[in-house]
This record gives C-alpha cells, sequence and structure tokens, in this order.
C-alpha cells in the first residue's frame, strides 16, 4: 500500500472513529511535531465544462502535521476541515507505517478495515440514491 | 472637510448587547445549537459556504447562528474569517466525472447511462406547508434500493463524441485568482467563473431570468445537473505525489446552449457551466446560465443586455462588497450633508430672488 | 528523511513577532536587529537572522531565487517543507532573492518594479560575513535622523549596488542584510555615501 493511500483512507475516516481503532493497535511510537498541527485553507479548482481549464472554485479549510519519531522518520498528514487531532493521527500513522516491523499491521489491521468502513458507508449511500431513480415505463395507448 | 468626533462607545456597547438578547430569544425555550443548525439548516449553510467562497460546514453554521439567520451578514462573517487563515496548498481541478452521485438528472436524454436519480430534492414536492413539522415528528429512514448505483457518465460526453456539441479542454492555463490579484477586465472565462462561483444567488438568478426572457437570449437546455461527494487531492511535495484530504459535496450544473457556427465550422452546441459547494442546485443553473451569457463576445453574438456585460455582471455580483457600499451611507455623513443643505439654501435664495424679478420680464414683453 | 531545519515554534506569533521587527529594520534603515530564532543546523552562510527572515516573509504565493553559492538540497526541502514557496530560476520574477553579494557582482537583473508599480520589485535578502554598525558605509534619508554608519564587510560591489537605487527612484531593490543572528535593512530610500574618515555615530543610536 502506498502513503498515498493511507492517506485517502485516514483521511476519509472521521477522527472519532479513527483514534480507538489506532489505539487499540497498541503501536504508537513516541513523536515530536515538526510542523503544525496547523490550520489554513486549500484553494479548491474546478474545470470549465468539468473537462477545460481550471479555475478558483473557492477555498476549504484544511489541517496538517508533520512529525518525526525518534529514528528520524518523518510522517505528513493533511485532513479537511480543522481538527488538529486528526492531522497529527495522520502524520503519525505515516511516520509508524515507515517502519518496517510495523507496516503490516498498519495495512492489515488498521487501513483495510478502515477501507472496508468507506466502501459500506459509500455503497450505502450508493443505494439511498439508486432508490430514488427514475423507471420510465410507456402508457399503454388507448384506441 | 472631515471633522473628527468621538463618542458613543455606551451606547455600542448596550446595542451589541442588545442585539445578542434578540439573537437568543426567548429563554424558556432551549438554545439552538450550532451541531443543529449545521444538520437541519443544509441549503443555507452551502449558501453561505458557497458565497464566503470558504467550505467549512460548522463555521458556516456558527456564522448563521451569530448573524441571526442573515445569510448575507454570516457570508460576511466567513469571510473575514477567511482573511485570518493562510492558503497551504491548492487543489488538483476537482474531478466531478468520478462523483459519487446523490442526485443526476439530464433534461435532454430520458435514458442516459446511469439513469435519472431525483435524489434528495425539492422538486415534486407540492409546495404546501407540511404542518406536520409543526408536531416534530418521527422522520423514516430513507429508502434503500438493492443493488447501488450504476457509474453515471457526464451527459455531455455523449454529445461530444458525435461533435455536436463545443469540446471543452484543457490548455494547461494557469487560473486567475481575484483573492490575489484584483479584476482587470476583460477577464477569461475561468475568472469569470471564480467570481460567479461567490456571487450572490439571488443577484444571479434574476440575471439568469432576464436571459431567458429574452435580455440575451440563448435558448438553454439543462444538459445534466449532478450533485455527490468528490475527493480533493492536493499535490505534496514531500511526498512527490497527489493525496486526498477528504471529500466534499459539491453542485454541478452542465447547460447545453443554442449553437453556433461559421463558413469554417459546423454548427454545434454552446455550453454554459456552473459548480458550487455544498447543494446549491439553482445557483449553479444560474451560474451556467450567466457563464454564457458572458460568452457572447467570444461568440461573435451582439451584445446589448445587461447579462452579456461581464464588467456589470461580475462587479455587482458579490454581496459582501454590494452591502458593504450600500451599508456605509447609514455613517456619519453630517458634514457633507451640511455642505449640500448650504448649496441647496443657496440656490432656494438664487430662485427665489429670479421669482421676484420675473413678474417684471413678463411686464416688459 | 529527516527534518533538521527547524520552523518558528509558535507560527502565528514567532511571524508576527518577527515581521514588526523586519518593519522597524525598514522603517529605521541601518539601525540593527538581533532575530530571536532556531539558526538552521548546518555551518553555512545561512544565518538564524536570514532564515527567520524567509519563514516569515515567505509563503505559498511568493517566488523566491536562491543565489547558486546559497542553494542547496537541504536548503530547497526546508523551505518547500516550511514556507511553501516556489522557486524560480527568474530572477525577475521573484518576489525575494536570497544572495551573497558575488551574486549582485554579477549584474543578475531583478525585478526594480514600475514607475506605476513600484512595490513589484525584488527584495534582497543577503547573507553577510560581517554586519556591524561604526563602519565606512554612510546611510541618509527617510528613517535616520541625520546620518548612521554600517560595516558590511569588504562590499563595495553590495552597496554600489544599492547605491544605484536613487538612479531610478521609484523603482528598485530593497535589501534585507544579514549575518548570523544580526539584521538591517537598506530599502530603496535610503542614500549611500562611503565615508573613509571614521565620524562620531548618531547619537539615536
Amino acid at each position: 500500500m502506498t502513503r498515498s493511500q493511507r492517506q485517502r483512507v485516514l483521511s476519509l475516516t472521521p477522527r472519532e472513529r479513527l483514534e480507538p481503532r489506532w489505539s487499540a493497535l497498541g503501536i504508537a511510537r513516541p513523536h515530536r511535531c515538526v510542523r503544525g498541527p496547523e490550520i489554513g485553507m486549500a484553494m479548491v479548482r474546478g474545470r470549465v465544462g468539468a473537462t477545460g481549464n481550471a479555475f478558483n472554485l473557492g477555498e476549504m479549510t484544511l489541517t496538517r502535521a508533520s512529525v518525526t519519531l525518534e529514528d528520524g522518520a518523518l510522517g505528513h498528514g493533511w485532513v479537511r476541515g480543522r481538527d488538529l487531532r486528526h492531522a497529527e493521527l495522520i502524520a503519525l500513522i505515516d511516520a509508524c507505517a515507515q517502519q518496517e516491523d510495523l507496516r503490516e499491521r498498519i495495512d492489515g489491521e488498521l487501513i483495510a478495515p478502515l477501507a472496508d468502513e468507506i466502501a459500506n458507508r459509500h455503497a450505502e449511500a450508493s443505494r439511498t440514491a439508486a432508490a430514488t431513480r427514475v423507471d420510465f415505463f410507456t402508457m399503454v395507448r388507448g384506441e | 472637510m472631515y471633522v473628527a468626533v468621538k463618542g458613543g462607545e455606551k451606547a455600542i456597547a448596550n446595542a451589541h448587547r442588545s442585539l445578542a438578547d434578540r439573537r437568543r430569544g426567548d429563554r424558556d425555550l432551549a438554545e439552538l445549537s450550532v451541531a443543529q443548525i449545521q444538520q437541519q439548516l443544509r441549503l443555507a449553510i452551502d449558501r453561505v459556504m458557497s458565497e464566503a467562497s470558504l467550505f467549512d460546514p460548522e463555521l458556516a453554521a456558527l456564522a448563521l447562528k451569530q448573524a441571526s439567520g442573515d445569510t448575507i451578514e454570516a457570508v460576511f462573517l466567513l469571510r473575514a474569517y477567511r482573511t485570518t487563515l493562510p492558503r497551504l496548498a491548492v487543489s488538483e481541478p476537482l474531478d466531478t466525472s468520478a462523483m459519487r452521485v446523490e442526485r443526476r438528472i439530464s433534461a435532454t436524454y430520458k435514458d442516459i447511462p446511469g439513469g435519472q436519480i431525483l435524489g434528495p430534492t425539492y422538486d415534486y414536492t407540492h409546495r404546501l406547508l407540511d404542518f406536520m413539522q409543526l408536531a416534530e415528528g418521527e422522520v423514516a429512514t430513507p429508502a434503500r434500493a438493492e443493488q447501488a448505483l450504476e457509474h453515471c457518465p457526464q451527459i455531455l460526453e455523449l454529445l461530444d463524441a458525435e461533435g455536436l456539441i463545443e469540446q471543452e479542454t484543457d490548455d494547461g492555463l494557469e487560473p486567475g485568482d481575484i483573492t490575489r490579484d484584483p479584476p482587470d477586465y476583460p477577464l477569461d472565462r475561468a475568472t469569470r467563473l471564480q467570481m460567479l462561483a461567490r456571487g450572490d444567488e439571488g443577484y444571479l438568478l434574476s440575471l439568469a431570468y432576464s436571459t431567458q426572457r429574452g435580455y440575451g437570449r440563448n435558448h438553454p437546455f439543462a444538459g445534466e445537473i449532478r450533485l455527490g461527494q468528490v475527493e480533493v487531492e492536493i499535490f505534496v511535495e514531500e511526498l512527490g505525489e497527489c493525496v486526498c484530504i477528504g471529500e466534499i459535496p459539491v453542485s454541478e450544473c452542465q447547460m447545453i446552449n443554442q449553437f453556433g457556427g461559421s463558413r469554417e465550422a459546423a454548427p454545434q452546441f454552446t455550453r454554459g457551466y456552473g459548480l458550487a459547494f455544498g447543494h446549491n442546485e439553482r445557483k449553479t443553473m444560474a451560474m451556467a446560465l450567466v457563464d454564457r451569457a458572458l460568452r457572447a463576445e467570444e461568440l461573435g453574438e451582439p451584445i446589448g443586455s445587461p447579462a452579456q456585460q461581464a464588467e456589470f455582471v461580475l462587479a455587482h455580483a458579490d454581496s459582501v462588497e454590494a452591502s458593504g457600499f450600500v451599508s456605509h451611507l447609514k455613517l456619519p455623513h453630517y458634514v457633507d450633508f451640511q455642505s449640500e443643505l448650504e448649496l441647496l439654501r443657496r440656490l432656494r435664495r438664487a430662485h427665489a430672488e429670479g421669482q421676484k424679478a420675473a413678474p417684471d420680464e413678463e411686464d416688459s414683453q | 528523511m529527516s527534518m533538521l531545519w527547524p520552523g518558528l515554534n509558535d507560527p502565528v506569533h514567532d511571524s508576527q513577532r518577527l515581521f514588526r521587527q523586519l518593519l522597524q529594520a525598514m522603517s529605521e534603515p541601518g539601525t540593527l536587529h538581533l532575530l530571536d530564532v532556531a539558526a538552521p543546523p548546518e555551518d553555512g552562510p545561512i544565518g538564524a537572522a536570514l532564515w527567520g527572515a524567509m519563514l516569515t516573509l515567505c509563503d505559498l504565493d511568493t517566488r523566491v531565487w536562491i543565489a547558486r553559492e546559497l542553494d542547496s538540497p537541504a536548503l530547497r526541502e526546508a523551505l518547500a517543507f516550511h514556507a511553501g514557496c516556489r522557486l524560480t530560476d527568474d530572477p525577475a520574477s521573484a518576489d525575494f532573492a536570497l544572495v551573497t553579494p558575488t551574486a549582485l557582482v554579477e549584474g543578475i537583473a531583478f525585478a526594480t518594479g514600475s514607475d506605476e508599480y513600484p512595490d513589484r520589485s525584488t527584495t534582497l535578502l543577503v547573507a553577510l560575513d560581517r554586519l556591524a554598525d561604526h563602519g565606512p558605509w554612510q546611510l541618509s534619508g527617510p528613517g535616520i535622523p541625520g546620518w548612521r554608519r554600517l560595516d558590511v564587510g569588504d562590499d563595495e560591489a553590495l552597496m554600489e549596488c544599492l547605491a544605484r537605487n536613487r538612479t531610478r527612484f521609484p523603482r528598485g531593490l530593497d535589501a534585507l542584510l544579514t549575518c548570523d543572528t544580526r539584521l538591517t535593512a537598506i530599502p530603496r530610500s535610503t542614500r549611500i555615501e562611503k565615508r573613509l574618515t571614521e565620524d562620531r555615530p548618531c547619537m539615536s543610536q
């Protein structure tokens, strides 16, 4: 699993879901923040007509953090919104996942089940939308 | 001449206290929480975020609470907060084709891949007041289909394949940003769209309506309207790749408009585009119509209607600027007014003297 | 990979405090200011004052040009990490240029702004081996009661480059001169002359 794949799962998971699962793994290493956690913004871009030139749609709040472990491994976290703890957790997990001995457990016991949760949530939303799909039928014409 | 005067601190402090009291209302009723506003006044929040040009539902809910529900005041509050934050990143352009669709309809084709999906809409409601809501009854959970949605491609791609509609392609141009460089007219389409995206919905709606009533007619069809969640990605230098920072809801409208052509180019449909944070369907439709109207010059159409005049449309679209300038009239203009009074009295004196002289003139005729 | 270059401990308040110092330096040209900020780890030419000024001034919206002698992968990485600024190879498009006096000898064409927009110019952030008051360079002009003296080491080229500002005002280059933790400013409005005799320093200092 790549770092960006992990980051995606961690940013799409609400912090209240992430924190207990991460604690339950019991593998957190001591860390130090080297940047942030800090709140800022990202300028969100769209495309003219969905496929054309980029344009600036507007900004969104964004929180980022970077941490180092004692052995010098550097981890980064970026997440929508203003939750400092969420960004720091993502950075910590990113840093820990660079340790050979931790990576397998993080991917197998944290990221994979969270990815399943996200997929289930998405599937449920999709089925809710699908229930509002119109089934057209043609009325039988009378004489 | 300006004369500096001071005073009113106590009156202002008490006015703010009075305002807070009005905002809170009857203390016997439970206070509205920001979380409740965020959950239950979603469309108001989406409008505030879109016009404030800052996506953050919790802050938008707070702004609405603080503003006692005054949308324009809430937009102002969120805009002001926005200026305190550093910009940490610029996103990759949103891929709305990959949207997790909640609603998606087309008025141009009945049978479309993925289907017509109504989603959470006020369309087809009867616009009758629902007195059940006074009783605070239970609300049923939404219906869920057995199967998830199929892929919903962009409808305009269907026309694109036949070459019946103009294509929107990316030439890699870096878009202008009016929050960094003040607008310098004429503006390119990307910059115009940024200004329309943060423009006041009521204003855009009226202009869009004017184009339909004949002032800059461009014969629109709603090619596709979609609403759903889109993942936002930023490029992270340290990782050398793009990462997802979360997903946000957006509304998109692709308008198909009257065709143009020339001796060289075969006739083709033209397009207008609207995109906004959150559930903002009416806004995106109005935006798409005005976007198309503002392309008049580029498409060689006669310019005669208000909605086609870029500087007029764009310079007056921002509710924060507009309300600021209108509201400034409430500030003391004591001295200006005194000088006008002075002038008026002089003119009236001259007029009265003229009147006295006038009968003589009549006599002489 | 490990990020050894320090950021600001408290980004909001530290950058406000440092920005205030930079303003003070710019408004009183030739006064020395000590920047209390963590220095880069390497014993290189970039001292605490220069690094602190960069962390304060550079962000996602600024373009930075770096002179060859100061350039290093560690610096680039640290700037991208802490400031997020864009690096440019074109000195004329740079908002800030990180230079040594050598770069100025080479006559690199930085932006000097236009008569309509004199602010659209490059601000020089200069790394010096020596920076003290009581030197041979006499500064006068706005923000200086009488005159102030400055010692920038053996750097005729630097001071001649800045003295040229007077010939094209309001266009020109503003400079922040740094050495270790010390910083002073010479904006384009300052007159620069070389005095061989040691005069009494300005009483306001």
